[in-house]
């Protein structure tokens, strides 16, 4: 007896050992793989996500459906900012996704074995090595599983039950997490369509309720039919479509009936809409290959397939299309080799390591595809890392030497954007400009790109120390204050701003704060209305002239000028130079001179007691050598000068300012930093 | 019979002292927030809800008048909620008497000290009980939440008119100008950006119009209810939005601005030289009480290009015209008070609902006070002529005034806090003009202006709830196809087209 018992158990752990190695070892996998590879902080400082302690928070987010679930993945987010927490988190979705669908697989009747139920857990891990993709709808998903897998459980109880129990979980679960409730229905009613037991008991109510997940299915019309006329994904087009739904839902005076489609355009993600599409077919496919019974033209077109299924060969071409289908729908839309350099640059900028950020753009960006001009470049992503990498070379102190190494292909607006309509349609550019403009003392310019950003993208903890920062600077400490008191409510931000509240209150003179005292002193004391966008070379100059000694207001006043052809303007300030202590002239102002006095002939200019390099003068001449037969034609212009003289602003002029698609230049060396 | 006084342990443990009078005498008056010291409060108003700024390990407060018993909170965080019934019971109970607040506050070593009393005033004449006003963060041109609220100010019940995101795509649609005909909540206007939509709640139906018409390029912006209801004058105005590099941020400047008379049954808006000059920018309308006079702010306009060196220069006068309601005919212009005389910029006039005052603000130029630290509240006798600043301004922006129904209360907004969010203060104003200590309007959470950063724009007084559901409000807002387009007069058409060649 105890020998069979023994012999019983070690069936059982025969055939289970395996697969829990297999899920271990999936799951160290996924781990490192989200941990080293993919990097939580990255996630958490892309998306930022804001909880606060108190009850203020927790009953707004208890007011609206989806709320709760917003609110937990709030606080889960924050987790993410710690990249060992942050992938055990991740590991834990996976291996949660795993257990929650290979249990609702089984109940469709899985072959045992079958790694199918390993597939949304793979989509989702890839999912959110996008970045963007929100815990929100993961734990979504993961609620609304659960929900199916309790309701499946009731299923051998009473009917009434069951019926009773599906609607208070379709209730709650609307109420806890918004959209996913649309997986639940989906999932509850293919059950229904191909379990036995239930279409036993009522073929009726299972034709009800298909005949509603029709209806709600023509809300998916529109979206097929823009797929097919504008060629676009049909989960993006469905996303894209939810507010026309509802817009002209209120109009036909239908609009509370259409609130439940507005919710998921607003709270699925294009990616999550696939990964659900994804379950769907996972589901149907188990389902059409085993037990089959249920709505008889269903029942006939599944069983048809259940025999394709039967004949091998067929059987294995057709699910295996089914497969990479899903994969690519789900992959698609998300997956971008080079967004994670780019989430890396911005973080290492909002941070201030310009030295890694320079490591960065050194060592990968020269390859990088915005830079590649035979490819499309996505102009957001181009201008912010445009206008990181002239602020990391301000901060290396190799602005006024290296500033046309780097590619500048929005112009000047690749130095301070100053195109009003590119800013309404390119807001991931309000906070980076803010910070540049904060940082050179442009004060109040600063505090409406902050609120711009706010705007854009919602509370953050990020937005509100900006905020606080600036209104001590501006001497409103009441309103500093008010930011404080909003960020000693955030976790792991409280600290920090009981300290600044402390000593803004011990010391209102910010001797604690020497940066904060700098921008301060750098601030406009001469005032020049306008708009944001303004003459940028007449408003750095109303700044230097309030204070002279403002170096980034000069570098960035002689890079503008650079930009802009402005080479007598830029001859004029070279005496200036003096008080920022260069050593010697600046490389690219000793070009701008060099073709501004052999243009206009000049035998005298007064360069302030520096001197040009005879090195600059000779590769002048040898430029115009070149350059001369090429007689303008920018293609030879570029072949012939590109090898010797890409970084320099003569080819700059020659090839007509921006729109050359230089790539990064050589790795600079480390400047010194600007006083 | 015997009033029931409830004591409020809302911190547990927080206890009280055993012989008030026995504490130490701090020998000053406690720091509190909000500032609820030496304030003359309405009978009818919601809890004075506090904070103490002092430390402490326990705080007790005891409220008390000429009559009635006193109220009893203790907190352990010193933030007091005080209860509603007994609250309204004692004010109701003691029109006209002092108001006295008394701390004390427990140390870590278990002494009670208490603080000199706080001496309030409750006033004979309620203030009317509920109160619109715009709440959102300080949006510059991209905007997230951007709703127009009615807020109770007997208690702390709250909702929405309008939200912008009921009515498009959040990020620049925008809501904007609620008003009311003469305090009463059943006759509304409000407008949305993104579509240009007015919503017209009047009668117990929303409708929405287009008003965008032949006689103006522009929607209506600013709004003057006539008192009988029928019909508003509104303002067109061609605004831009500017920036400054020192001091406030932001300001507007009106390129064009009119005025138009816009009348709700005939969907029909017409408009008169002297109040649509187009030498002149006319714009912030308002009714005397009697519907005779037209108040508003008139200014010599500026070609567009001499803007940004000339808009300082840019002052406006206040003046009236006289109206007939029956004929709708226009009187002359008559100056009220000229910017040379008072060597500022008028704003924002409103007459007082016994037409003997008029409040308005003065500001060094241009016409968005919100937007000027130096914009004050001003009071002038329409009969003497004589005008004086308020004694409840300081030395940030006030503007966005409104008078009560009874004209004893004003409501303002005021950057007086931090100088960044404006916030709606409540001032007492006697039958001589003389304006009392404003204080901020209360509410549920004592700490809730220290870590809200929103501002709350336009308060306006009404007489009761709207009826109107924020929902219906919306729905006629999407319903942009079947919004009327707003007709304009043949005649003033006629007139206007002359004008233009």
């Amino acid at each position: 007896m105890a020998r069979e018992s023994k012999k019983a158990a070690n069936r059982v752990l025969t055939a289970h050992i395996p697969s829990a190695l297999a899920l271990l070892a999936v799951s160290v996998a996924v781990f490192l793989y989200m941990d080293m590879a993919v990097n939580p902080v990255l996630i958490h400082y892309a998306q930022q996500p804001f909880f606060r302690l108190g009850g203020a928070f927790l009953s707004h987010h208890l007011s609206y459906a989806g709320g709760p679930v917003e609110y937990a993945a709030a606080f889960l987010g924050l987790f993410l900012r710690f990249d060992t927490a942050g992938a055990a988190l991740f590991t834990l979705a996976f291996l949660g996704t795993c257990g929650l669908w290979r249990c609702s697989l089984r109940r469709f009747g899985m072959p045992s074995g079958a790694v199918r139920y390993l597939l949304p857990a793979f989509f989702l891990t890839w999912i959110h090595s996008n970045y963007e993709a929100p815990l929100t709808a993961t734990l979504g998903m993961g609620i609304a599983l659960s929900f199916f897998l309790g309701l499946l459980w009731m299923a051998a109880g009473p009917f009434w039950l069951l019926n009773l129990a599906f609607l208070l979980m379709a209730g709650a679960l609307y109420y806890l997490c918004g959209a996913p409730v649309v997986l639940f229905l989906g999932l509850y009613l293919l059950h229904l369509l191909f379990d036995e037991t239930v279409h036993a008991k009522s073929g009726a109510l299972s034709r009800l309720l298909a005949g509603a997940f029709a209806v709600f299915s023509v809300a998916l019309l529109p979206a097929l039919l823009n797929a097919l006329f504008f060629h676009e994904m049909p989960v993006h087009a469905y996303v894209h479509l939810a507010p026309w739904v509802v817009k002209h839902g209120a109009i036909a005076g239908i609009g509370p009936y259409c609130e439940p489609v507005e919710l998921q355009g607003r709270a699925l993600p294009p990616e999550m809409a696939a990964l659900y599409l994804l379950m769907g077919a996972v589901g149907l496919m188990t389902a059409a290959t085993t037990r089959l019974s249920g709505w008889k033209p269903v029942q006939a077109a599944m069983a048809a397939v259940g025999k394709l299924r039967q004949r091998r060969v067929i059987g294995w071409v057709l699910s295996g299309q089914a497969g990479l289908c899903c994969a690519g729908l789900a992959v698609f839309p998300s997956f971008d080799v080079n967004e994670k350099q780019l989430v890396t640059l911005r973080y290492w900028a909002d941070a201030g390591r310009w030295t890694e950020y320079c490591d960065l753009v050194n060592r990968e960006m020269a390859l990088h595809p915005l830079f590649d001009p035979s490819k499309e470049s996505k102009l957001t992503d181009l201008a912010t890392v445009l206008l990181d990498n002239n602020r990391m070379l301000y901060h290396m102190g190799q602005l006024p030497e290296h500033l046309f190494s780097y590619p500048q292909l929005l112009g000047a607006n690749s130095l301070l954007v100053t195109d009003s309509q590119f800013y309404l349609e390119n807001h991931v550019m309000f906070l980076p400009t803010g910070d540049l403009l904060f940082e050179m003392g442009r004060v109040n310019e600063a505090e409406r790109m902050f609120y711009e950003g706010w705007a854009f993208y919602g509370e953050r903890a990020s937005i509100l120390w900006r905020l606080a920062r600036l209104n001590l600077v501006k001497d409103r400490f009441e309103a500093a204050r008010v930011f404080l008191n909003i960020l000693k409510e955030v976790p792991f931000e409280r600290a920090a701003a009981a300290q600044m509240e402390r000593s803004m209150d011990q010391d209102p003179s910010l001797a604690w704060a020497p940066e904060l005292i700098r921008i301060r002193n750098s601030d406009f004391t001469v005032d020049f209305p306008g708009t944001i966008y303004g003459p940028q070379d007449q408003l750095l100059a109303v700044l230097l002239n309030c204070h002279p000694e403002n170096r980034m207001a000069f570098e960035y006043l002689m890079g503008y000028l650079l930009l802009t052809g402005h080479k007598e303007e830029v001859a004029k300030y070279v005496p200036a130079c003096k008080r920022y202590g260069y050593p010697q002239l600046p490389r690219h102002y000793q070009e701008a001179v060099i073709e501004y006095v052999a243009e206009r002939d000049l035998r005298e200019l007064d360069l302030g007691g520096y001197t040009l390099n005879p090195e600059t003068v000779r590769r002048f001449q040898e430029f115009r050598r070149l350059a001369a037969p090429c007689n303008g034609d920018t293609t030879k212009l570029w072949n012939t000068l590109a090898p010797g003289f890409a970084d320099t602003y003569w080819f700059f002029e020659a090839m007509g300012g921006p729109g050359w698609g230089l790539k990064a230049g050589e790795p600079i060396t480390m400047g010194s930093e600007p006083q | 019979m015997t009033l029931v006084v409830l004591i409020s342990l809302a911190g547990c443990g927080a206890g009280r002292p055993s012989d008030p009078d026995a504490a130490v005498a701090a020998g000053r008056p406690p720091s509190i927030a909000p500032d609820y010291i030496g304030v003359i409060v309405p009978p009818n108003i919601a809890p004075l809800n506090f904070r103490v700024k002092e430390d402490g390990t326990a705080y007790y407060l005891r409220i008390s008048s000429a009559q009635g018993p006193p109220i009893e909170v203790a907190d352990r965080a010193g933030r007091f909620r005080i209860p509603l019934a007994p609250w309204k019971a004692l004010l109701s109970a003691n029109l006209g008497q002092p108001l006295r607040f008394e701390v004390f506050a427990r140390n870590a070593q278990g002494i009670w000290t208490r603080y000199d009393a706080i001496e309030n005033t409750i006033a004979p004449e309620a203030v009317d009980g509920y109160l619109a006003f715009r709440r959102m963060v300080p949006w510059y041109v991209t905007y997230r939440e951007m709703n127009i609220y009615q807020r109770c100010i007997e208690n702390f019940k709250e909702r929405a008119l309008i939200k912008n995101t009921s009515v498009g795509k959040p990020g620049h649609q925008c809501n904007n100008c609620h008003s009311f005909s003469a305090n009463r909540p059943d006759a509304m206007t409000i407008h949305t950006r993104f579509p240009f939509l007015m919503a017209i709640a009047r009668n117990g139906e929303v409708e929405a119009v287009d008003t965008r018409s032949e006689l103006n390029a522009a929607p209506f912006a600013y709004a003057a209810w006539h008192p009988g209801g029928k019909f508003a004058v509104y303002s067109v105005n061609k605004i831009i939005q500017f920036f400054h590099n020192v001091g406030d941020t932001r300001d507007i400047f009106d390129y064009v601005s009119d005025l138009l008379l816009y009348d709700f049954d005939s969907n029909t808006t017409t408009t008169w030289p002297a109040i649509a000059s187009p030498d002149m920018l006319e714009t912030f309308p308002t009714w005397s009480p009697d519907g005779r006079f037209l108040y508003f702010c008139r200014a010599a306009s500026i070609p567009q290009e001499d803007f940004p060196l000339h808009y300082r220069e840019v002052k406006y006068d206040l003046v009236r015209i006289p109206f007939d309601p029956a004929n709708r005919t226009w009187g002359e212009v008559e100056t009220v008070l000229s910017a040379s005389e008072s060597g500022a910029s008028a704003g924002l006039p409103r007459v007082s609902p016994d037409g003997r005052f008029v409040l308005f603000c003065l500001s060094a130029y241009g016409t968005f006070p919100l937007f000027h630290a130096e914009s004050d509240l001003y009071l002038m006798n329409l009969e003497s002529r004589k005008y004086e600043k308020l004694s409840c301004n300081s030395d940030k922006s006030e503007s966005w005034h409104e008078w009560s129904s009874n004209g004893r209360w004003i409501v303002f907004s005021t950057k007086r806090r931090d100088g960044l969010l404006t916030l709606p203060y409540l001032s007492y104003i006697d039958a001589d003009g003389h304006a009392g200590k404003p204080f901020v309007l209360p509410q549920e959470d004592p700490g809730y202006y220290e870590q809200n950063p929103e501002t709350y724009s336009a308060p306006v007084f009404t007489t009761g709830p709207v009826p109107y559901s924020e929902q219906s409000v919306a729905d006629a807002l999407c319903r942009k196809e079947k919004a009327r387009k707003v007709e304009a007069d043949p005649e003033a058409l006629k007139k206007c087209r002359r004008d233009r060649k």
